[in-house]
């Protein structure tokens, strides 16, 4: 039985950063993600926006943890090499009703030390963004508005986590929690760990895993967006992100460019089951009107996907997010309620655990050989044509390409299945190097990925999956002549 | 006396065929069709469709691995012998090197027509 | 990073490039064709079905057949096939930016055919509301892991979209032994040639529902469980109380192609909005001089037989403007059209000899005649027929008409029985 200090469970972007925080100390640490890849519930279905802390109610801890997190971005972008754009952001009003929501954030943000929020009016919306609907009459600016791909953080979160000696156990459910004379027992499909110390980073689940613990102190509804992205080619391209007047519980149908280059519109809020990630036309109809709203038009024909997340909500926490020790059972912590802004704060939410289990008299001793930079996967689009000559040269297989539509090579692939936490589905895959990303959304190079993940895997094409657990695409071969 | 509308596949042009049977279910007017070939297919059609049948039987490279290879009939045979045709060739293996036209199965289910390869492997 | 010299560049050797490769040639050009795929013959090499060739061949053959008789005629020329090279960029002034396992290479040439054909519509495109688990993908995807990789990616599939490849594999997958719940489409009419209808679908029962479609993907444990399908109004809006669930494990997607034309945008190619391929004249030249383009990546063609004639056009257009011969300098006719005809290739005609136009309608129509006018005047008058939106029509304009022409023509379809006409 495999012995830990500290289990994390849940690897989306709170299980991942706050494993790699930990993994400062001389800790032995285990991740437990139930499905097939780290950052794949909550935290890819989102849009990657680091708010500059200008939209949570002033003294909560999502203000707080916002307006620290958004800070840390530049630095660990560099250091982690994952991508990170500062392009601004407006929040768009287009009456006198609208004016006065724009004051009343704008005087929210500013107690939450967002810097440099600026009311604007007229041309000068335009001036910023172009795209902006021509029926805009006001808009709150935020130049520090960031981006970031929320996949590739966790992602990068988690490489370098294990670099530092954090075990991830993928595809690892937690079916039973047992507590032990010094901590707990975690019961995963393929055995059991022992853990000092449970950190909760399960998502929408995080009140079931609570109650596995023994720990019944909190519900979790979930809050179900839409969201859809655009074809690079949609006519439009590197918006400023446009809001609309919030809503009470969202910061309503957003319009931005990813830091890959699609625009993103997303998302709605609407209160579902918590395993409910299916798209909806209501949904769809509502981003497309949404988005409609905040440029001029949207060319509807140019949408290569749709798809659909949910957002922790714990109950009776006025939308914060609940990071505590947990008040039933001594030794489990909870990181629950990560909704927006969940991946703008998730730097400032790992370094807060650390503080609070500090705080609760665990030992933690730093080390001295923590690796703290990540080297980023070779991005062969972006380099210019000297240097793919150059590396073609050294490694044939950067030659190949598999993903014509965002230009994904071959090496690219291999390179993303030798790295650890090592991706198993077309989904990992996908997330990790934009093969299939693309407008035909897998339709060319499906087979070939499939075919390079069964060779460096050395297993059988059909067992490759899609992304979740049971999503063969292939059941067998057609036929076997004799 | 009876009627029934057929469209011809012989070429693109897809022409409506109404064709006029009588109480035995033979054809006796045919009309519609834009060029003689149009009333031979009805006829046939009415009496034993006939179809090219297309397929893949499994190819053994020169290396050793399998791939598929297409297959066609050199010619249109009975619809109704196209099943027992697909059975057979799922459990054929063709070795490389083949060349386009070449025999796969000479005079299948003793239709008179063969199943050859689509091209070069 | 290597230089290179050609008269002429073909990007993409499916049927368009091959064509016009060997066409570039004939016409004394020295010629590279680019393909990024190991083999020659694009997408013909999965379309094992027949069909093919009856125009060009005077014979119906299979699409791999198809194809290999233009490898082999290839293979008798000196023309230079990179395989497996993918072209990076074109840029305005023809310089072929490719790669390949060997590097990047630059291609020099005076005149670039485009012929790098379309892809698929994809769910995401059409928007299917749903669960996002596997099972769902395009025909032609399936039609890759059945015909060339001998993958079985379902067993009971439903088929949206009544287009010829969804209708071919509906006959693929029945003869193969999967089972077909039945083929789904939108429209009140079907999208596919007659002849595939009948061949594909009617010969193995399979129901077609026209004016119904897939509103909702149903999955569990990762895979298609089911698909609600549902009919629509006149307006291709979904029907309430009309829903039914139809278990399946696979949605196979049959609906559109749309030209691949990034390349083409990024040589500053002015496209069609109608057709997504490039605005091109009468010499399938684009808008960036030298550059030419044919095939599916100009408009998407019924049938190979057509990709293959017009690029064969837009090849000895091109190995002209590759030795400097003169265009002819006639002013440009203007080529419009109006519904229910949804585009022409070309847009403009410099001719005055003889010009071929190709259009499709956007639906059907019954008893109604072509009616081409030049500023109000009629020059031209059909005789009274059907159009059907899956059939390219093509109209050839002779010179009587041409010189007749005053700056514009305008095609229309005109219902006969409307009786508006004298």
């Amino acid at each position: 039985m495999q012995q830990y200090d500290m289990i994390i469970i849940g690897g989306g972007i709170m299980g991942c950063s706050i494993a790699r925080e930990l993994s400062k100390y001389k800790l032995n640490i285990a991740v437990c993600e139930a499905a097939a890849d780290v950052a794949s519930g909550t935290t890819k279905a989102n849009g990657g926006l680091i708010h500059a802390g200008d939209d949570p109610v002033p003294g909560t801890l999502k203000a707080f943890l916002n307006s620290k997190g958004c800070l840390m971005y530049p630095v660990l972008s560099e250091k982690l090499g994952f991508r990170f754009l500062k392009r601004g952001s407006m929040v768009v009003g287009f009456n006198e009703d609208d004016l006065a929501v724009l004051k009343t954030l704008l005087e929210r943000g500013r107690l939450n030390g967002a810097p440099d929020l600026e009311l604007i009016s007229g041309g000068r919306i335009f001036e910023l963004e172009p795209e902006t609907n021509r029926k805009a009459k006001y808009a709150l600016y935020s130049p520090h508005t960031g981006l970031v791909d929320p996949f590739e953080v966790a992602i990068a979160f988690s490489e370098n986590a294990v670099a530092n000696g954090v075990h991830f156990y993928l595809s690892s459910p937690v079916t039973a929690i047992q507590k032990t004379e010094d901590g707990f027992a975690v019961t995963l499909p393929k055995g059991q760990l022992n853990g000092k110390y449970l950190i909760n980073c399960a998502g929408v689940h995080a009140d079931d895993v609570a109650r596995l613990a023994g720990a019944d102190e909190f519900t979790i509804q979930a809050r179900h967006g839409d969201l859809l992205v655009m074809d690079k080619n949609c006519g439009i391209k590197d918006v400023m992100t446009l809001y609309p007047i919030p809503k009470p519980d969202s910061k309503g149908v957003v319009l931005m460019s990813t830091v890959s280059g699609n625009i993103l519109v997303g998302s709605t809020a609407v209160m579902k089951e918590k395993d409910d990630v299916a798209s909806y036309r209501e949904g769809i109809d509502e981003l497309i009107a949404g988005a409609n709203n905040l440029i001029e038009k949207l060319d509807i024909h140019k949408v290569i996907r749709t798809f659909a997340g949910n957002r922790a909500v714990v109950v009776g926490n006025n939308n914060d997010f609940y990071i505590r020790p947990s008040r039933k059972v001594a030794g489990l912590f909870h990181v629950a309620g990560i909704q927006s802004p969940g991946i703008a704060s998730a730097p400032a939410v790992a370094a807060y655990v650390v503080q609070m289990l500090k705080g609760c008299g665990i030992p933690m001793e730093e080390k001295k050989n923590f690796i703290d930079t990540r080297k980023a996967p070779v991005d062969f689009s972006t380099l210019s044509t000297e240097e793919q000559d150059e590396l073609i040269r050294k490694n044939p297989a950067y030659g190949r390409i598999v993903c014509r539509c965002e230009c994904v090579t071959e090496g690219e692939i291999i390179d993303a299945m030798h790295r650890n936490p090592q991706p198993v589905t077309v989904d990992a895959i996908k997330r990790r190097t934009r093969a299939g990303m693309g407008r035909c959304q897998g339709g060319f190079c499906q087979q070939k990925v499939i075919s390079i993940m069964a060779k460096e895997l050395g297993c059988s094409p059909t067992e490759i999956e899609l992304g979740d657990k049971g999503s063969q695409i292939i059941y067998s071969k057609l036929k076997e002549g004799c | 006396m009876s009627t029934k509308e057929l469209i011809c596949t012989v070429c693109p042009n897809s022409c409506n065929v109404t064709v006029e049977l009588n109480k035995k279910g033979e054809p006796v007017k045919i009309a519609g069709n834009r060029c003689p070939r149009g009333e031979a297919f009805a006829k046939q059609e009415i009496t034993c469709p006939m179809r090219v049948i297309t397929s893949t039987v499994v190819l053994r490279g020169e290396d050793g691995r399998d791939a598929l290879l297409p297959v066609r009939s050199s010619d249109a045979f009975p619809l109704s012998k196209h099943a027992q045709t697909m059975e057979l060739l799922r459990h054929i293996t063709v070795r490389a090197p083949v060349k386009m036209g070449d025999v796969v199965i000479h005079n299948v289910l003793d239709t008179g027509v063969d199943i050859i390869a689509s091209r070069d492997s | 990073m290597n230089e290179f010299q050609f008269d002429v560049a073909v990007i993409g050797g499916g049927p368009a490039g091959m064509a016009a490769a060997i066409e570039a040639r004939k016409n004394g050009a020295s010629v590279a064709l680019v393909e990024r795929n190991p083999h020659l013959g694009g997408i013909l090499l999965q379309c094992i079905h027949s069909g093919f060739g009856l125009k060009c061949f005077k014979q119906e053959l299979t699409g791999p057949e198809y194809a290999q008789r233009f490898v082999n005629q290839l293979g008798e020329t000196d023309v230079t096939v990179l395989l497996s090279t993918m072209v990076l960029q074109i840029t305005k002034d023809k310089k072929v930016v490719c790669m390949n396992e060997k590097g990047i290479s630059v291609l020099n040439a005076k005149a670039v055919v485009l012929a790098m054909g379309c892809r698929e519509r994809t769910r995401g495109e059409i928007k299917i509301p749903g669960d996002r688990c596997a099972g769902v993908l395009t025909a032609g995807l399936a039609q890759h892991y059945i015909n060339i990789d001998n993958y079985c990616p379902g067993h009971r599939f439903v088929i949206l979209g009544s287009g010829d490849i969804g209708l071919i594999m509906a006959r693929r997958l029945s003869l193969e032994g999967m089972k077909v719940e039945g083929v789904y489409e939108l429209m009140p009419y079907p999208n596919g040639l007659k002849r595939n209808i009948k061949n594909c679908l009617e010969d193995f029962g399979i129901p077609l529902h026209l004016s119904t479609t897939v509103t909702r993907v149903i999955g569990e444990k990762g895979r298609v469980a089911a698909v609600e399908v549902t009919k629509v109004d006149e307006k291709l809006q979904p029907v309430d109380g009309t829903s039914k669930i139809v278990p399946c494990d696979t949605l196979l997607l049959s609906v559109g192609l749309v030209p691949e034309n990034e390349l083409s945008a990024g040589a500053g190619v002015k496209l069609n909005p109608r057709t997504h391929g490039a605005v091109v004249n009468d010499s399938l030249e684009t808008s960036v001089p030298g550059i030419f383009a044919c095939g599916n990546v100009l408009h998407v063609h019924d049938l190979a037989d057509n990709v293959t004639v017009e690029a064969r056009h837009a090849a000895a257009c091109a190995a002209a403007f590759a030795k400097g011969e003169q265009k002819e300098s006639n002013p440009a006719i203007t080529v419009n059209c109006e519904d229910p005809i949804g585009y022409t290739v070309p847009s403009e005609i410099y001719s005055r000899e003889k010009a071929s136009v190709l259009f499709r309608v956007r639906r059907p129509v019954e008893n109604a005649r072509m009616v081409v006018t030049s500023e109000g005047s009629i020059l031209l008058q059909g005789r009274p027929r059907s159009y059907i939106p899956s059939t390219m029509e093509e109209l050839v304009l002779p010179s009587a008409v041409l010189q007749k022409a005053d700056g514009e023509i305008t095609l229309k379809i005109e219902s006969v029985l409307g009786g508006e006409n004298p």
